[in-house]
């Protein structure tokens, strides 16, 4: 069975709830799915019960939607392309590196950063289930957690990273980190060319989030 | 289930709405019950550990936040945090229309991002049976449970680039070739790296 609970899915509900729905906030009644409503009574027993807060469930939330991202890799990965220093100290701990700039936690505690060069092209998976590095990227889009990419990366990454646009030539030796313990990683793109002049806040709008999985290159700078 | 690195057949990674984050508004709210349960130690088992345990066809079938909400779940009845049946009861409850109840704590809310922002140095091995630059081999016996050693790497011979610590004690990333692991294919040859733990590798 995929379910342990059989439900019908046809009735109404959703008035009124107590739920902040965010940008799904319905003033007429829609049929809730049997996950949402278990959601909805997860969260109700465990309020219930005096052991989570409404607000606690919001706080978490807000952070992850707005207080780590990729932004934050970016801020990493610009400073290791305008600090020489610094880049050797990412490379040779990353942790400590990535926290001098004020990221660390969950799912970040151990950071190795690998670096990209004309001859050695980085990408990151966990084929187990989705560790990824949350205090410098986030949470995972749903391509990062699919069974598609978890399965075929290991096998075919020339193939995988083509659906993504990007073709590397035959001699780029591609290194595929399979993150099954705590140790978290962060590739480190090569810096675009023509972007000599640029400082490390512009750098960072060049950063994008695939390039730090591998699975892009960082953004070629605007034509002026 | 849950291991499924280099099985055949589940099409296109680049999908229309693969990009997002969270596609639907109870996501968050599963994730965000089994972090704080987790925080809050309302349940002891690893969110991870429990999830590899879903019987296959409910993994497959499942969403990977109903993953996260199931082993939730089975955490909390595990710590006698709920017991059965109170879930189905507040479905019942809220399905009739029952307001849920909701509760203001911002000592709680304010305690969770304090934890989750707070670094923990993991220590430094301190016997590592392998160094690095060590020919190991991954064992061909299957690890019962919660071995975190991929299918696809046993019996495979690769070299340790790394030696380190996390929270079950040594771990080494090792160093592969894919010719090793599934043979020559359409694509060149490229290097796998895992991170095993000490009692998946023997010496080679």
């Amino acid at each position: 069975m995929s379910h342990d609970h059989d439900h019908d899915h046809d009735h109404d509900h959703g008035h009124g709830h107590g739920h902040d729905h965010g940008h799904d906030d319905h003033h007429r009644p829609r049929p809730v799915s049997a996950i949402e409503l278990r959601t909805q009574a997860l969260e109700a027993l465990l309020v219930a019960k005096g052991l989570v807060s409404t607000d606690a469930v919001d706080a978490v939330i807000d952070y992850y939607a707005t207080d780590v991202g990729p932004q934050n890799g970016a801020r990493v990965i610009a400073r290791a392309w305008s600090d020489p220093a610094y880049r050797r100290r990412l490379f040779a701990d990353g942790s400590r590196a990535i926290a001098e700039l004020g990221f660390g936690g969950e799912e970040g505690h151990t950071m190795v950063a690998c670096e990209n060069t004309p001859s050695v092209h980085n990408v990151i998976v966990c084929t187990l289930c989705s560790c990824y590095p949350w205090p410098v990227l986030g949470l995972p889009p749903s391509w990062y957690k699919s069974l598609p990419y978890r399965a075929r990366v290991v096998t075919e990454p020339r193939a995988v990273l083509s659906e993504f646009g990007l073709e590397l030539a035959d001699d780029v030796e591609i290194r595929v980190w399979d993150s099954t313990a705590e140790v978290r990683y962060l590739v480190v793109p090569m810096r675009p060319a023509g972007t000599e002049a640029m400082d490390e806040d512009a750098l960072a709008t060049l950063v994008t989030r695939d390039s730090m999985i591998g699975t892009g290159r960082a953004l070629a700078p605007a034509a002026t | 289930m849950h291991d499924i690195g280099g099985i055949d057949g589940f099409g296109a990674v680049v999908t229309a709405d693969g990009d997002a984050i969270f596609h639907e508004a109870w996501e968050p709210r599963a994730f965000a019950l089994e972090m704080i349960t987790a925080y809050e130690r309302h349940r002891h088992d690893s969110g991870r550990a429990t999830r590899e345990l879903m019987h296959p066809v409910h993994y497959l079938s499942a969403s990977y936040y109903e993953r996260w909400l199931w082993a939730a779940e089975q955490g909390l009845l595990a710590a006698a945090t709920i017991a059965p049946g109170e879930v189905e009861s507040w479905e019942q409850r809220l399905s009739a229309g029952e307001d849920a109840p909701t509760s203001f704590d911002p000592a709680q809310a304010a305690r969770l991002i304090a934890a989750i922002e707070s670094p923990t140095t993991l220590p430094l091995p301190a016997a590592p049976e392998f160094a690095e630059g060590d020919v190991v081999r991954v064992l061909r016996d299957r690890a019962p449970g919660h071995s975190r050693c991929p299918r696809y790497l046993r019996g495979a011979v690769g070299t340790v680039q790394r030696v380190q610590c996390d929270d079950q004690g040594t771990v080494y990333l090792v160093r592969f070739s894919s010719l090793d692991l599934f043979g020559p294919g359409p694509e060149p040859a490229h290097t796998v790296l895992a991170d095993l733990w000490e009692a998946s590798l023997e010496p080679a």
